[in-house]
């Protein structure tokens, strides 16, 4: 079937360099029999006018007067053949990718309800500007998601969305013949989330075709002159907020408050971070709060800024007194903090069995979540006497993906990579000696270590020093105490052939989880609350010899245990995927495709919406 | 601990491993003197001049957290490698 044509609106308003850039571009990467170019000159005073003229592939439509990014754009979606979809492309956009044309219009027709397709815009120095946007309720500021991440080719696949900046729009014919063009209720400025929520609306997704990357120079519009971006900004906001603030307070079906840690380089906060975002996807409108401080076994204060704004928004929300419902995310040792009328205790741990102290607090709950049935199981076994619900994390697949792009070893080298804290759990010593003694020198095999240790009284320098490892054996390289951004993490394990997690045990384990979902091969102990996630068709299980109790620095009691991972398997395990990389490979691909089919944070809050509704039903 | 005596001990740490780079380094030159079977017999006793299979001189002792970009760090960490050759 033929394609359907696309009209590319390009509107102008003086700055010729800058569309003059954009034309050449188009020009150079589109095939301009399946587009026609349509230039909307909105009242240029400079050399636009005449420089327009000359260029005989472009059709031009010229206006008297500046009439506004709207009005402007309106008029070049009037001058469209009434059969053609519309492009609406800013004059400071520059392409440089082939295909960009028919990789938006298969995202606007791969589904009868896609009415609005937008892509990645990245800046000019690389970092990625946009990869969709959303509108909190709250404020009424909309905010564009990925702006300003370094761009390691995250938010590569197609996904919905509830807007995209109009910086780049592929509009279907179907959605402008049903809700019409950009309402002129607008001079500029919220106009293209507007037309998102008019689309939704009549039927109509949005959605952003990651497969194309843009370069947007953010000139050329009013934003370069501040008094006049200000005036336009508010009087669009006013306008927005009268269409649509209280449509968008009635997308949340639930309310929550929600007691943890966020502003901390812990797991915790990591995957609070991550919940926050998805309960608010999945319309449930959280409440933070934060847990921990004075009084607490972390008696630290947190930050008020999450250098999020969408997080700051959250932990802005006042949840009240007495909430209807609150979850406590964090060690079982603050449930008590829990200020619900409904009060749910969510956690985890590494072993066996759940602290006296955890289950009698968990007792003064009226449920509690946990990631895993091997949590679950532990609570029981250790006299749990309320209702405990399987709740899993999950894993963001748009920076965790087998298209992230890492930095490969120049060498060659096949890179195994394990991510932990210098802890006794984590069986360091173990994996560094295994690993020595599996591989010879000049073996094309590296292991990278990243490590994080926080404890002054651990000098890991010396404890690797300690090990005397063979300098003939296999080569070990690490990365201590580095913090990476964590939208970039999915570069550290791109960089990697195989991912190792030879621990005692795991709460849930979210590297190895962020591992599998970046497409890698891992191997990982096959015991813990991982086991939820990881099995033999999508891993490499790593053999334990036993249980052993646990004695680390850690709130464990008497009696509880942990894992004894058997280092001749290990050695087995990393030669086996050494030797059979295709194999491993293919482990790793099916791992990545589980992760997305499965394991995402959508799931996991679509998992709390469930028990929001059971425990609404109840009247909690 | 003052920072004076801090920076002492530092100081005295850093001499302390040159010292034994230095011996290790007088060791392989007097091992590549000997005979083969004495060599040999030298070389069971450990990997003592060999360059060690981690790379630890561009290690940061600091237990806080250093906020890095990965893409810079893996270049770095790249470079400094050790060879396959240099056992």
């Amino acid at each position: 079937m033929t394609p359907r044509r696309a009209a590319i609106v390009v509107l102008c308003w003086n700055r010729w360099e800058l569309t003059r850039r954009c034309l050449e571009t188009l020009k150079a990467h589109t095939d301009l029999e399946e587009a026609a170019v349509i230039a909307v000159d909105n009242g240029s005073t400079d050399e636009t006018p005449e420089r327009l003229r000359e260029i005989p592939w472009v059709r031009v439509v010229t206006l008297a007067s500046n009439l506004g990014y709207v009005r402007g754009n309106n008029a070049g979606i009037a001058a469209a053949p009434k059969d053609a979809d519309v492009v609406l492309l800013n004059n400071d956009v520059e392409i440089h990718q082939d295909g960009w044309l028919g990789a938006l219009r298969e995202a606007a027709h791969a589904s009868p309800d896609v009415g609005v397709a937008g892509c990645r815009l990245v800046l000019p120095d690389g970092r990625l500007l946009h990869a969709g946007t959303y509108m909190l309720a709250d404020t009424l500021w909309g905010q564009q998601i990925g702006a300003l991440e370094t761009d390691v080719n995250q938010y590569e696949r197609t996904r919905d969305v509830e807007g995209i900046v109009f910086a780049c729009a592929y509009l279907r014919r179907e959605v402008l013949d049903r809700i019409g063009p950009l309402s002129e209720s607008f001079h500029s400025y919220f106009e293209d989330t507007d037309f998102c929520l008019r689309a939704r609306e009549a039927g109509f997704r949005t959605v952003v075709c990651g497969a194309v990357t843009l370069v947007h120079r953010e000139h050329g519009s009013t934003s370069d002159e501040p008094d006049t971006f200000e005036a336009l900004f508010q009087a669009s906001r006013k306008t927005f907020g009268a269409l649509w603030g209280k449509k968008l307070e009635a997308r949340y079906r639930h309310e929550l408050s929600w007691q943890s840690i966020l502003n901390f380089p812990t797991g915790y906060a990591m995957s609070c971070r991550e919940i926050l975002r998805a309960c608010e996807a999945e319309g449930i409108r959280v409440a933070y709060t934060y847990v921990y401080g004075p009084g607490t076994p972390f008696p630290a204060r947190e930050d008020d800024d999450a250098r999020d704004y969408f997080l700051n928004a959250v932990s802005r929300r006042r949840s009240g007194r007495r909430p209807p419902v609150s979850v406590v995310y964090g060690q079982g040792d603050v449930f008590h903090r829990n200020k619900g009328r409904h009060r749910v205790g969510y956690t985890m741990l590494e072993v066996d069995g759940i602290p006296r102290e955890w289950v009698r607090q968990a007792n003064e709950m009226d449920e509690v979540w946990v990631p895993s049935g091997f949590n679950r199981d532990a609570f029981l076994a250790s006299g749990l006497k309320k209702p405990v619900h399987v709740v899993p994390l999950g894993v963001d697949i748009d920076h965790f993906h087998p298209g992230i792009r890492g930095v490969r070893n120049p060498a060659g080298d096949f890179v195994f990579l394990a991510n932990f804290e210098w802890v006794e759990r984590k069986r360091a010593d173990m994996l560094l000696k295994v690993f020595n003694q599996t591989f010879r020198r000049r073996d094309a095999a590296v292991l990278v270590c990243k490590i994080i240790n926080v404890n002054w009284s651990t000098n890991v320098r010396a404890q690797i020093e300690a090990l005397a490892l063979s300098a003939s054996g296999g080569r070990i390289a690490f990365l201590h105490n580095r913090e990476f951004p964590y939208h970039q993490l999915g570069a550290l394990y791109r960089s990697a052939d195989c991912y190792v997690s030879a621990g005692r045990g795991e709460g849930w384990d979210m590297p190895l989880m962020e591992a599998m979902a970046c497409g890698l091969p891992t191997i990982a102990t096959d015991w813990g609350a991982h086991t939820e996630f990881v099995h033999e068709g999508i891993s490499y299980p790593l053999k334990i010899r036993g249980l052993l109790p646990a004695g680390a620095r850690a709130p464990y009691d008497e009696g509880v245990r942990w894992a004894d991972p058997d280092p001749e398997h290990l050695a087995h395990l990393l030669r086996h995927v050494f030797e059979h990389r295709e194999e491993a490979a293919e482990k790793g691909r099916r791992a990545a495709a589980e992760m997305a089919a499965k394991w995402t944070w959508n799931h996991a809050a679509r998992r709390i919406a469930e028990r929001l509704d059971a425990i609404g039903a109840r009247g909690g | 601990m003052s920072d004076d005596e801090l920076e002492r001990l530092r100081k005295e740490g850093a001499e302390l491993r040159d010292l034994v780079r230095a011996l290790s380094a007088a060791l392989v030159r007097a091992a590549a003197v000997l005979p083969p079977e004495a060599a040999l017999a030298l070389g069971r006793g450990g990997d003592a001049g060999a360059e060690p299979p981690f790379g630890l001189e561009n290690w940061d002792e600091s237990i806080e957290m250093t906020r890095a970009d990965v893409a810079t760090e893996l270049e770095l960490l790249w470079k400094r490698l050790p060879s396959r050759e240099s056992a």
